[in-house]
């Protein structure tokens, strides 16, 4: 059974319609990079998979479990981890505050980034726009789940960063949790993932395994 | 001007802040999770009020009516957040109104049972002591300590237990809350209710201080706004702003009238207004 398993997804804001028909799923311990150009579609898809905007047709279900109704937080419950791509931390908590949210702890956190430990008592908000993505997804790492839902965490990260990053997707799937990382950065998501998705005008039009695709072939694939 | 007279009129003051805290805080805080303004709050108020009246007269004491205006303050607010406030959840211009036509509809049943007339609680503490030479009523310390340790508690709760970081996550950004697993609906209600059992303990409190009418709360609900538009939904900043308006309102009335000093209060509303818009994001202590 799928952990993430989304079929027919409608979603869309104002009765626009800007995913048409998605059907993905991830198997445990799978990291499948959904990749495409801006206005995709792919945030959209991402904010209806983790339940911040309602489904207008379709299903998703987490673990066999039909969440396509349910409120984010019974998600979260399910095992859903989501790093959103704006604003991904609670900026007016502080690094421990948004730690302690999900039941986590700044020890727990170094783990991922050190210097989160450091600064546990800071404001989030106060972090550079790359800490606050590295700080969300050890908040992920720190209380792993089963299925983590990223859009773009590598955005504004320095190179290292960005392997760290990548590090600490890779040793969660290495877990058994499924990753649905929506990337940007293709070299990274493409060294992290085990299967690709593009999509373009709010569907999946092509996808493949990474083991059998060369990066140049998904760029050229985003470039149509 | 003596030491005596300036410490008469500071705690007078203080007892009227405290009383536009109580209330102000839960209206802040309602206001920062849910975006709605509760134009019943003045009504919440006048129940409490009626419940310390109708316990007193069946002989149990003050204190029973007090804590019986908290239970009966967070049922209703429960029972108001639950039945029409989350059914205008993504209209909370319509919440608003409904607030304003769920007052009438309290006021009118209120009127209904008791009657329009005024009604007294008599003071459960009456005398005096004697402060820096000032005589002060024990009542009115009373009231000063009770809503100083409520609104210490609400301060302590919100900024050192999980259950204020989940209260101020949700009203920092509801959505990414609910993905971190915070139950955001359930904490929207508790808050709802612990603002109404705020409004309905300040009614209970002023209640052998004031005439208890079905439309008292209309006289004090003018100041609580001017509190909240002031001060800002952050809570920390209501404090300030309801002592602020506390110490107008008091110097006022005492040098002028009480009319003078409504008007006072909505020129000093304007003068901070127009210096500074006073924040309704960031963060919530």
């Amino acid at each position: 059974m799928p952990l993430l398993d989304v079929q027919g997804l409608v979603a869309g804001y104002a009765g626009a319609r800007i995913v048409t028909g998605l059907d993905l799923a991830i198997e445990p311990g799978e990291v499948v990079a959904l990749l495409g150009r801006n206005g995709a579609g792919k945030s959209t898809a991402v904010a209806a998979i983790t339940g911040t905007l309602p489904a207008m047709a379709g299903s998703i279900a987490i673990g066999g479990a039909d969440v396509t109704k349910a409120a984010p937080s019974r998600r979260f419950q399910l095992g859903m981890r989501t790093v959103r791509q704006d604003q991904p931390i609670l900026r007016d908590l502080t690094v421990a505050e948004n730690l302690r949210l999900v039941g986590a702890s700044k020890e727990d956190a170094a783990e991922g980034f050190p210097f989160l430990a450091e600064r546990s008592s800071q404001r989030a908000g106060t972090l550079s726009g790359g800490e606050q993505k590295m700080l969300a997804v050890a908040r992920a790492a720190a209380n792993p789940g089963l299925l983590w839902i990223l859009d773009e965490p590598s955005e504004g990260l320095q190179p290292k960063n960005v392997d760290r990053c990548a590090q600490l997707i890779r040793e969660a799937a290495a877990r058994g949790v499924g990753v649905l990382l929506v990337e940007q950065h293709i070299g990274m998501a493409l060294n992290v993932a085990d299967r690709w998705l593009v999509m373009e005008t709010g569907a999946v039009i092509d996808h493949g395994e990474v083991s059998a695709t060369t990066h140049e072939t998904v760029s050229r694939r985003l470039a149509v | 001007m003596d030491f005596a007279f300036l410490v008469d009129q500071g705690l007078g003051i203080l007892a009227t802040a405290s009383v536009s805290a109580l209330v102000a805080m839960g209206l802040a805080l309602s206001f920062r999770l849910m975006g709605i303004i509760n134009l019943a709050s003045g009504d919440f108020m006048m129940i409490g009020a009626y419940s310390v009246l109708t316990f007193v007269a069946i002989g149990l004491p003050y204190v029973v009516g007090v804590l019986a205006a908290c239970v009966i303050g967070f049922l209703l607010g429960a029972l108001t957040e639950r039945g029409l406030l989350q059914r205008f959840s993504r209209a909370p211009e319509l919440a608003i109104l409904g607030t304003f036509g769920l007052g009438i509809v309290i006021r009118q049943v209120v009127e209904l049972i008791y009657g329009k007339n005024f009604q007294f609680v008599e003071n459960p503490l009456p005398g005096s002591v004697e402060i820096g030479g000032a005589e002060f009523s024990i009542y009115r310390l009373v009231l000063i300590g009770v809503s100083v340790v409520v609104i210490g508690a609400l301060l302590l709760v919100l900024t050192l237990t999980p259950l204020g970081v989940k209260v101020r996550a949700v009203a920092a950004d509801g959505d990414l809350a609910e993905t971190l697993g915070v139950r955001s609906r359930r904490l929207k209600l508790v808050v709802f209710a612990v603002s109404t059992a705020m409004a309905s303990l300040a009614g209970s409190l002023i209640a052998p201080l004031t005439n208890v009418g079905p439309g008292m709360g209309n006289a004090y609900l003018f100041v609580m706004f001017v509190v909240v538009i002031v001060g800002g939904a952050r809570v920390s900043m209501v404090l300030v702003a309801a002592l602020a308006i506390a110490i107008v309102q008091n110097v006022t009335t005492l040098v002028v009238d009480s009319l003078v000093a409504k008007l006072a209060i909505l020129a000093m509303a304007f003068i901070v207004l127009a210096a500074s818009r006073p924040s309704t994001k960031g963060a919530i202590v």
